[in-house]
Parts: structure tokens; C-alpha cells; sequence
């Protein structure tokens, strides 16, 4: 369960969230510029708050008042955003063994072969990330960020590259895999198809506030009511 | 006759070859300290590694002349270690152009360093890196041109200097004269077949190591993130 209560000013921009995150996976949608990669950024330790507290399954990951501030890569958090970032000197499964360093080398081939052909990428393993397309890139960063087995993964519309289609079926496959593995998982998205797909809880973001928390069905039927509403007063 | 002083030749071969070692040694962490900290000295040791850049380099041999001298504590005590003063001694010389060549090393550094996509510094990050392995295994290998950038004018810049070894170093044969010394005299005394000789291999090891940076490997080149599509 993630425990956010949180403010951030970025210039004009304020973000102030208090919720807690409690089911494996949770959709956060909103439209551009409300604050959701800032908001994964901040629980992912990439950026701090201002003021406030994140918590992981009860762990303290940033905690201002206590001055905690868990590096990134102790907060057994994984990241995969719509930039790829790919180590560009490094080959696909170097990339990949990249968080694997404490592994055994025989589990660490095994690892990176497993969570390639889970992002539908194994064909790629000796490939330079110069030579994938953006597709196979998103495909690696989300085999790369789910190899260290993270208990939270925070995704950032990472297969935003993909069609429609090749999306659904990562998605499919990713969401039956992360709850086998109890990996909770935290993914933004604007598109609300992504939210129905999986049948998460959806979480609204709307200008750095939470403007909605519950079940998919509930909360996407009251923002139809709202956009409506709206329609209808400014015809 | 000699065509040229050949123990001063190799005297600032040597050098040069030390101040660039230890000043790599240095850099690497010093650069990578400057991108990569949030720390509020940053701007203090920012000024403090380019001051030498702007310092008249008697300024700064006279400071190190004082401060190594038999007159401060630290002077004395290096003495009472090395059995002999810094000043006036080849290792003296070091020292001084490992300041005096301080900036040459760091800027290029901090430029290839910065000029790495934080993207891939977070994305190390969030899979576990800390500082050191930041520094071995996405900044070097990613900026490795501009590495060799900072050997190179390391080397070139220790090569040339003159006013810091001169107020350093003195003029001793095999120890602290250099060829920017021997040129020095050479001129003072009207010779000017062998200050054309001194000066012409001087320029020739410079444009020589300029064309080395110029035509650098695109290997060492951070490769370009993958094609769109």
C-alpha cells in the first residue's frame, strides 16, 4: 500500500495529494499537466517534496518532518516512463542486468530472459538500443525497470509507442504477471481506455489535486457526468 | 652540440606526463562531484578549481613558493618527510602544475559529464547506482571524448608553463629546468638558432596534441539513443 501526503511547488505549479494507494494496481489519469509524472517522480525519490511524507507498505521512503529521504534505488521502487532512457553504450540485456548486480549470473540470465519475453522482447536481447525502434525501446525500459522484482513498479505511459493492440497485450500479460508476483503498481495514463482495460482503480489528478479514488467503473461514470455537465452549460 | 637541451626535453615530457596522471586521478571525482551534487560549496569549489584560469601564474608560484617554503608548518613538515624542501625540487613542480593545470582538467570533465542525459543518471539511480558507480559506469564510458579532451590540454598546458615553474621551480639542470626555461635563457642570451629550435618543437608537440583532439575516435563519442518509430 502506498501512503502519499504530499506538497510540491514547481513554480506556478502546485501539487498537494493525500491518499493511500491500496490496490495492486492502481490507474492514475488526468489530463496533461496535472501532475502525475511529478507525483511518480516524488514517490520514486527522483524529486522531493516540499513537505510531506510517502510511505511503502508501512516503510517511510521520504518523510520531511523526520528528514528520511530513501535514495531511489533502496526504495525497491522501479520506473518505466514514456522516455526510455536506455544506457545507449550498453546492449539490450546488459541494460537489463544493469539493476541485477547482486545476482548470481546464472539467475541473472534467467531474470532478464523472463522479463524480456514478458515485455515481448527476447528477440532483442543482443540488440544496441540505437537500433530499436521506440516500441522495442519502451518494450526494454519495462523488461529493465521489472528485473530488480521491485515492490512498487511505477509506470509513465511506458508503451505509449505501441499501437493500440500490442498495447492491450503487454498490458494483459504485465497485469497477470505483477499480481502473481504481488508487485503493486502505480501506472499514469490520459487515456481512460487504459484505466477501463484493466479494470483498476483509477485515481483523477486535475491540477496537482486528487479529484477522484475508486473502482474504475464508478469513478470513469462520474467523470462522463461531469463532462457532460460541462457540455451542456457551455453549449 | 646538442639540437636541443634533450634532458629538458624529458624532464617536461615527464612532467607533463605526472601532472596529467594525478590531474585525471583528481578531475574525475571532482567533475563528477560538481554535476552530479546539490551541495551549496558547489559554487565556491566551482571558483576555487577555475581560479588559476584568471591567476597570473607567478601569483600562484609565489603563494606556493610561501606556503611549501621552510617558513610555514606545512613547508617544514613536508621537508621532514621527503628529506629535502618542496620548493626548488621536481616534486614541488608537480604540485604546482597539478594547480596550475587544475581548471584544464575539470572544465572539459564537467562539460562531458553535464552533457549526459539526466534521464540515464536517474534511471541508473532507480536500479541501484550510487555516486561511484554513477561515475564508472554512465559518466565516464558516456564522455569518454571529452576525457581525453582534459588529458590533452592537461599535458599541452603543463608543457608550456613557465611563471609558475620559474618561481617554483627555479632553473636547476635535470631537476626543475623545463624547455619553456631553457627557452627563456636561450633568448637572454641572443641565441637565437637554438631559441628557434626550442620554440619549434614546443609548437610542433602542441599542434601535434591539438590535432589528437580534433581527430578523437567517434567510438569514444556517446552513442545516440535509438531511432523514433
Amino acid at each position: 500500500m502506498v501512503e502519499l501526503d504530499l506538497r510540491a511547488r514547481r513554480g506556478s505549479f502546485h501539487l498537494e495529494i493525500a491518499c493511500k494507494f491500496a490496490a495492486p494496481w492502481t490507474v492514475v489519469f488526468g489530463p496533461s499537466g496535472a501532475g502525475k509524472s511529478t507525483l511518480l517522480r516524488l514517490i520514486a525519490g527522483l524529486d522531493h517534496p516540499d513537505s510531506g511524507q510517502i510511505r511503502l507498505n508501512g516503510q517511510s521512503l521520504t518523510d520531511t518532518g523526520a528528514d528520511v529521504r530513501l535514495a531511489p534505488g533502496r526504495r525497491s521502487t522501479g520506473l518505466a516512463a514514456q522516455q526510455p532512457a536506455l544506457f545507449p553504450h550498453l546492449r539490450v540485456s546488459a541494460n537489463i542486468a544493469y539493476g541485477l548486480a547482486a545476482l548470481h549470473p546464472s539467475a541473472r540470465h534467467e531474470r532478464i530472459a523472463a522479463v524480456l519475453a514478458l515485455a515481448g522482447a527476447s528477440h532483442l536481447a543482443d540488440r544496441w538500443p540505437r537500433d530499436l525502434s521506440g516500441g522495442e525501446a519502451q518494450r526494454v525500459a519495462l523488461a529493465r525497470s521489472l528485473a530488480p522484482m521491485p515492490r512498487l513498479l511505477l509506470l509513465d505511459e511506458p508503451l505509449s509507442a505501441l499501437d493500440a493492440a500490442a498495447r492491450d497485450q503487454v498490458l494483459g500479460q504485465l497485469h497477470t504477471w505483477l499480481a502473481e508476483h504481488k508487485i503493486q503498481t502505480i501506472l499514469v495514463t490520459h487515456d481512460a481506455a487504459d484505466a477501463l482495460a484493466t479494470g483498476a482503480e483509477v485515481a483523477i489528478l486535475r491540477e496537482g489535486k486528487l479529484a477522484a479514488l475508486g473502482p474504475a467503473s464508478n469513478v470513469l461514470a462520474q467523470e462522463r457526468g461531469r463532462l457532460l455537465a460541462r457540455l451542456q452549460n457551455h453549449p | 652540440m646538442n639540437w636541443i637541451d634533450w634532458q629538458a626535453f624529458a624532464l617536461t615530457l615527464k612532467l607533463a606526463a605526472v601532472t596529467t596522471a594525478i590531474l585525471l586521478a583528481c578531475a574525475v571525482p571532482l567533475a563528477a562531484w560538481l554535476v552530479l551534487s546539490r551541495s551549496r560549496l558547489r559554487p565556491v569549489v566551482e571558483a576555487l578549481t577555475g581560479l588559476p584560469l584568471i591567476l597570473p601564474p607567478t601569483v600562484l608560484g609565489f603563494y606556493l613558493l610561501v606556503l611549501l617554503g621552510p617558513r610555514t608548518g606545512i613547508g617544514r613538515a613536508i621537508a621532514q618527510v621527503l628529506g629535502h624542501p618542496l620548493a626548488f625540487s621536481f616534486a614541488g613542480l608537480v604540485v604546482g602544475s597539478v594547480l596550475y593545470s587544475l581548471p584544464f582538467a575539470v572544465q572539459p570533465l564537467v562539460a562531458g559529464f553535464s552533457a549526459v542525459d539526466t534521464a540515464l543518471l536517474d534511471a541508473a539511480r532507480l536500479l541501484g547506482a550510487g555516486p561511484v558507480r554513477l561515475v564508472r559506469t554512465l559518466l565516464i564510458p558516456l564522455a569518454g571524448r571529452s576525457l581525453l579532451t582534459a588529458a590533452i590540454l592537461s599535458f599541452l598546458h603543463t608543457m608550456g608553463e613557465f611563471g609558475v615553474v620559474l618561481m617554483l621551480g627555479g632553473d636547476i639542470p635535470g631537476s626543475t629546468r623545463t624547455l619553456s626555461i631553457v627557452l627563456y635563457n636561450q633568448v637572454e642570451s641572443f641565441d637565437y638558432a637554438a631559441s628557434n629550435r626550442t620554440a619549434l618543437v614546443l609548437l610542433l608537440l602542441c599542434l601535434a596534441a591539438l590535432a589528437l583532439v580534433y581527430a578523437r575516435p567517434r567510438v569514444l563519442e556517446g552513442r545516440s539513443e535509438g531511432r523514433n518509430g
